[in-house]
């Protein structure tokens, strides 16, 4: 009887902490006009804001739960906190007047450590608000903004903010949007001005610590003419028995000839619902790159969205799905051809064991003016036991003759061969395994920052080489 | 009196504004039953009855076009007819239906019985402006092979609603050669239940539209078997303003381990103004399998262009040429002389 390697889930120790809920402020659990009203005022949001979040709240009460994709039946939005702050909440710029179990939680996490090896700045948000922002000088010098979104609705970049917030994501576009139009709170602004480099990358850490709670953090950057950006986004919440709930909302404006890199390393904890909406458009010349890895959540809808609308802009996206007992993860990407001379180039990779549920969904849509537009789709599904399932949903609607769009998708599971192969020459079986999921993983992780790719690597490697049973 | 029915729903949906999860068309309430020109070779029986398994067992197969398709079909006064090919019989002429014009309904049950090698060519050629609904179940039992070859070449006030469905026994295959060169709305599709190990399902289809055509096709391969195969092909060209969408499925489900499935698409776009959809689809609940999908979409690429030019074929031949390339290709390649020898004369004809 063949042998099989029983491949471990990723492990979450160094997430899977939690501090005790006290002394906070928070709303009342579901969504009421009420809630929305309070969460309002506590923001001091400007009129149009106030008024924004009640029309959201609207389109939410009439839009249907989505018909596609994972169930939802375990979230009940009566049971979701949608605010809660430490009742001292203050943002910081310096980690030691942040309150001290909040300031460990990030030390824990390594964010002040990373901040001071390799980021040009840091945003840390805990439950609904940002306790920490800082920017390096040199950086700030540049004239890169980079502070809290809503610092930066009050300040000089008000109507920037106003003519930018949720355009690319309207209320409208689905349930989960319009619910965050209403009960956002904290998140990062970032402009990049025109022509500026910035050498290393920015970050933003989203924890979530309260069980039962959601976080809703819009994050929105515009990156001018010709500047380039390089923005990490990372998440994690320790696991309670309750369902948890993110749904923020990235929105990402690639100027002329600029480009984006946007990172996230997803690690939320398995009773979460990852209901995330991404979306950038891109402006003549510009570029976007996605890099994504997904691993933690106990239902994902995650599907990074690209508008090219410039001619000549271009993206790239690079992902990465890790689904184990009880994750139902449906990621993917869509990318909409408007400009002439388009291209997009996509490769991802999912594997799945233990119960764990993998979808790939993707569109890629070419109008009927992109003349010239390219697309190239590459996604491949390693299975490590047959108790799992992995899907591949991809869907094209080309409208324009003058294209040139290609898909290739392949599932299937470690070959014996390849085992053997290695085994031959010396290498354990399961260092062997362990090696060719690594290198099955290599394409985002060749894409990350060192750091965050030997993490992830890892975290991965480490739960390869455990056991054959 | 017509009546709207959803059809050809992709086996897991996905997202709704992209218009794909399933296709709508208005069927005649009561059709009429289609009277085939009939040639029958005399080993086949035919029997006025519902469909049976080979083995004699009654599970009815998935139906392409789904399940308002099988509600609808089964509750017109639609008889059915059933053709029985003997256990270890071959055909050697095969069984040809040719649609003449008379009547808009069909149910046919095709039956293979174990090691039997069943031809059934379908032939509608012809401009008629009617709704046209065919319904055909196949039951292939152990290690036999049905061979079904549907030749689509109709005008463009003809509209076709065409579901397949079938089970196939250890070893059992199913060759699915399907072309369309007009129609004004085609909706087609074949679902195989590959329950015998071993069990493969092979589709070859070709297209060409034009005008405002259009084309929505619903492949299933439902692998359930160990060691199944399926290997589902489909190219063709758009011109002028038509569309077409492709649904292909291939779902690996528990205990089909070995199995292999393949899906292809290849489209030419030779007009601006056409759309072109295309979900590929792959599920998949067992470790031990392969599965693979690919599509190319796009016009003549430059280099053909040019090697055409170099040749003194100008652009407009050159695509004709191409296009015509993909309904000759699948023609060489069906396995009845007589039919191979009508779709490629009539294209040396034109």
């Amino acid at each position: 009887m063949q042998e099989k390697t029983y491949v471990e889930d990723v492990d979450r120790s160094l997430y899977d902490f939690r501090n005790e809920v006290k002394d906070v402020y928070k709303v009342d659990e579901g969504l009421t006009e009420e809630i929305v009203r309070q969460i309002s005022k506590e923001k001091n949001d400007p009129e149009w804001m106030a008024e924004f979040r009640l029309h959201s709240l609207e389109v939410y009460n009439k839009t249907p739960f989505p018909n596609w994709g994972p169930s939802i039946d375990g979230l009940n939005m009566d049971n979701i906190v949608t605010y809660i702050k430490p009742k001292d909440n203050k943002m910081h710029a310096d980690w030691d007047e942040v309150p001290e179990e909040i300031k460990n939680t990030f030390e824990r996490l390594g964010i002040p450590q990373a901040e001071r090896e390799s980021l040009a700045g840091v945003g840390a948000q805990y439950d609904s608000e940002l306790v920490y922002h800082n920017v390096k000088k040199e950086v700030a010098e540049q004239g890169v903004i980079y502070t809290d979104l809503e610092s930066a609705m009050h300040g000089e970049y008000g109507d920037m903010i106003k003519d930018h917030f949720m355009h690319l994501v309207p209320p409208t576009d689905h349930k989960f949007a319009a619910l965050h139009g209403a009960v956002w709170s904290g998140g990062s602004f970032v402009y990049v001005p025109p022509g500026v480099t910035v050498e290393i990358p920015l970050q933003s850490y989203f924890r979530l610590n309260a069980p039962g709670a959601g976080q809703f953090e819009h994050t929105l950057i515009i990156v001018d003419e010709g500047a380039d950006l390089h923005f990490i986004e990372g998440c994690s919440a320790p696991k309670y028995n309750i369902a948890n709930l993110h749904a923020g909302c990235v929105e990402l404006f690639v100027g002329k000839g600029a480009r984006l890199r946007y990172s996230t390393i997803e690690n939320w904890s398995k009773n979460m619902y990852n209901l995330n909406t991404k979306r950038a458009t891109v402006a003549e010349g510009g570029k976007m790159e996605w890099v994504s890895g997904s691993f933690g959540s106990h239902t994902s809808f995650l599907y990074p969205m690209t508008i090219l609308k410039g001619d000549n802009s271009k993206v790239e996206f690079t992902g990465i799905t890790f689904a184990g007992e009880g994750q139902d993860l449906d990621t993917g990407m869509k990318v909409v051809h408007s400009g002439k001379n388009t291209a997009s180039a996509v490769n991802t990779k999912s594997i799945s064991k233990s119960g764990g549920k993998n979808t790939f969904r993707s569109s890629v849509v070419v109008n009927k003016n992109a003349k010239g537009a390219k697309s190239s789709v590459d996604c491949a599904s390693l299975m490590l036991d047959n108790i799992s399932k992995s899907d591949t949903i991809p869907a094209m609607d080309v409208r324009c003759d003058d294209t040139d769009i290609g898909h290739e998708a392949k599932i299937g599971r470690i070959s014996d061969e390849a085992i053997f192969y290695l085994m031959s020459r010396g290498i354990s079986e399961e260092e062997a395994r362990a090696m060719i999921v690594s290198g099955f993983a290599d394409n985002v992780s060749k894409e990350l920052p060192l750091e965050y790719a030997l993490e992830m690597n890892n975290l991965i490697r480490l739960e390869m080489v455990g056991s054959i049973g | 009196m017509n009546k709207e029915l959803v059809l050809n729903r992709l086996p897991v949906p996905t997202w709704n504004r992209l218009r794909v999860n399933f296709t709508n068309a208005e069927v005649p309430e009561s059709p009429e039953q289609i009277k085939y020109d009939v040639e029958l070779p005399s080993k086949i029986d035919v029997r006025e009855e519902g469909f049976a398994g080979a083995s004699g067992q009654v599970i009815m197969p998935e139906r392409s076009a789904g399940e308002e398709w099988a509600e609808y079909i089964e509750g017109t006064s639609l008889e059915e007819v059933s053709y029985v090919l003997g256990e270890g019989k071959t055909n050697a002429e095969a069984l040809r239906l040719t649609f003449k014009g008379e009547g808009n309904g069909s149910r046919i049950n095709l039956v293979a019985k174990d090691n039997a090698n069943l031809t059934v060519v379908y032939n509608m050629t012809g401009d008629f402006d009617k709704t046209i609904v065919r319904d055909t179940l196949i039951s292939a039992g152990d290690n036999a092979t049905v061979t079904l070859i549907e030749i689509y070449k109709l005008g463009d006030k003809t509209r076709v609603v065409d579901s397949i469905g079938g089970i196939y026994g250890k070893g059992a295959t199913f060759k699915l050669y399907q072309i369309v060169v007009g129609g004004k709305d085609m909706i087609l599709g074949a679902c195989a239940d590959l329950n015998g190990n071993s069990s493969g399902i092979e589709i070859d289809s070709a297209y060409l539209t034009k005008g405002d055509e259009r084309i929505d096709y619903n492949y299933i391969a439902r692998h359930r078997g160990q060691h199944t195969t399926s290997n589902i092909n489909v190219s063709g060209a758009l011109d002028d303003k038509s569309s077409k969408t492709f649904r292909g499925t291939i779902d690996f489900l528990l205990g089909a381990s070995g199995a292999k499935g393949a899906e292809r698409e290849d489209v030419l776009l030779l007009s601006e103004d056409v759309i072109n959809k295309t979900v590929p689809v792959i599920l998949c609940v067992e470790e031990d399998v392969e599965g693979e999908h690919g599509a190319s979409i796009g016009r003549i690429s430059d280099e053909a262009l040019l090697y055409f030019a170099s040749r003194g074929i100008e652009e407009k031949e050159a695509e004709e040429l191409l296009a015509t390339a993909r309904i000759d290709a699948v023609s060489g390649r069906i396995p009845d002389e007589k039919t191979k020898k009508e779709l490629l004369s009539t294209g040396e004809d034109d």
